[in-house]
């Protein structure tokens, strides 16, 4: 077992457990520190390594990790859709229709997952939906900073909040093709050799967006006072 | 027609269409930061505006006030001190010339109390409101007489410690400002701080002259305040009216400290 679990590790693949896990061990350790949309990042990660962890058993044990992606984009969609939902100005269109926006694309995902992409094939109109989804609430905020950029908020918070914003833009992105496209690079023998190319990349803009989210917990946790004012 | 597209091609054309759209995020991301950068420099620059335009309206009222309690004090010494002295020996000249029944001599005796004392209240508001020893005799008498002040009352026990001259203390305004601070700063600690001990101390550091202020009271959280203290705005005030350096330390229980550097 430990075989395996090592030779998953040193694999490219396996380097995005290189800052995910201290991101998970940091967010544990700050909890009680952190507001509560850092909060929900740190719920967010852990997440994230859950479902890398049984992705890849899938993987392994069913030679299939495709039933666990629906899964992956409800989880991911509910708690970015929270996250967002702390940090966007209370008019933001998103936080007040955030329980229909919400409720419509989980429903999207389920009725895509029992009437178009069943659970064995790799559910792209899901994960794309989500990926938009999330990069227009990246939009939204960043483009709010252009409209209030208020002195009286806690600046170090708002800077946080942007850096991750900004890795959350660059990921989602940066990979909204290579997950749009998803069901035909895994099926298309051809296109399977340049897919891991660009599967590569996706852990590449995943570490970033890791790397930024664990120097900001990093940060948070050393300088509470003045994040908790 | 034979089709030309292969499936390396389509991927191609994802792994381009994904370098366009990190390329995009990244001109977002740098925009907006730019952006904001200008924006919150802007606010900024503002606020300090702002800021100043305060700061020079309340030096502005603390300068009136110093005018109006000279004017008064002046006003109180010269005219109200003289016009009951003139009045005093008046009426101690009438008082020698008439035979006065004892009901009149008792009468007199306290109309002669009641000048006496007016006179003496005038003369202390007067001086409260301008020490003469300040002007007369500079800061380091002053704070000498103003601790005699304090002990006076028997609560509280004063320390002074001064190794400089006056001359090296700078001018008058300078000297009227410092005694203001310490007078705002006794107060505070008679008023509200319930100190039993006061220490000032007024030192010629290396290429710097140091005020300090100590007090054993009850002390308070400063920053809470910060926000609303209109005395602790003032002090600020005088200090940047004579380019020191103030820093006050306090926390409950562990009484208060002013560092004043200029």
């Amino acid at each position: 077992m430990w075989n395996k679990i090592i030779y998953e590790l040193s694999r490219f693949e396996g380097l995005v457990f290189l800052f995910l896990i201290p991101c998970c061990i940091v967010g544990a350790i700050g909890w009680k520190q952190f507001p509560r949309a850092l909060k929900l990042i740190v719920v967010f990660v852990w997440f994230d390594l859950c479902t890398e962890i049984i992705l890849r058993v899938l993987a392994h044990a069913f030679k299939d990790n495709n039933p666990g992606l629906p899964f992956y984009a409800i989880g991911q969609m509910v708690l970015w859709s929270l996250f967002y939902r702390e940090i966007l100005p209370r008019r933001s269109v998103f936080v007040r229709y955030f329980k229909p926006i919400t409720g419509v694309i989980l429903l999207l995902i389920v009725l895509n997952s029992v009437f178009i992409q069943p659970l064995h094939t790799f559910c792209s109109y899901s994960i794309t939906l989500v990926q938009i989804m999330i990069i227009l609430y990246g939009i939204a905020f960043a483009f709010r900073f252009l409209e209030e950029a208020n002195l009286d908020e806690n600046l170090l918070e708002q800077q946080s909040f942007r850096y991750i914003n900004s890795a959350v833009l660059l990921y989602y992105c940066g990979t909204l093709f290579v997950f749009m496209f998803g069901q035909f690079l895994t099926s298309d023998l051809t296109a399977q050799r340049d897919f891991y190319f660009l599967w590569r990349a996706n852990i590449l803009l995943n570490m970033i967006l890791h790397i930024v989210i664990l120097i900001i917990l990093c940060k948070t946790i050393f300088s509470p006072r003045i994040l908790q004012n | 027609m034979q089709n030309d597209f292969q499936p390396s091609d389509i991927t191609k054309l994802i792994g381009i269409g994904a370098l366009i759209m990190v390329m995009l995020a990244l001109l977002v991301v740098i925009y907006v930061n730019y952006a904001q950068r200008r924006l919150l420099k802007q606010r900024v620059d503002r606020q300090n505006m702002e800021l100043a335009h305060q700061q020079a309206l309340v030096q502005r009222n603390l300068m009136t006030q110093e005018e109006e309690r000279q004017r008064i004090a002046a006003n109180l010494h010269d005219d109200i001190g003289s016009k009951l002295g003139v009045l005093h020996l008046t009426f101690h000249r009438l008082h020698r010339l008439a035979e006065p029944t004892p009901e009149q001599e008792s009468l007199g005796e306290e109309i002669n109390n009641l000048i006496a004392h007016t006179l003496e209240r005038v003369r202390e508001i007067s001086h409260e409101l301008l020490p003469p020893t300040l002007e007369d005799f500079g800061l380091l008498e002053a704070l000498k007489e103003l601790k005699r002040q304090i002990e006076k009352t028997g609560a509280v026990q004063v320390q002074l410690d001064c190794n400089i001259l006056r001359s090296e203390i700078g001018d008058t305004h300078a000297e009227l400002h410092l005694f203001r601070i310490v007078q705002e700063l006794t107060n505070n600690s008679l008023k509200y701080a319930a100190a039993k001990q006061i220490t000032i101390e007024l030192l010629q550091e290396t290429g710097k002259k140091h005020l300090r202020y100590r007090d054993n009271g009850r002390g308070f959280d400063l920053a809470a305040q910060q926000h609303k203290g209109l005395g602790l705005k003032n002090l600020e005030s005088r200090a940047e009216m004579i380019n020191a350096n103030i820093q006050l330390n306090s926390a409950p229980g562990q009484g208060f400290e002013a560092n004043l550097f200029f």
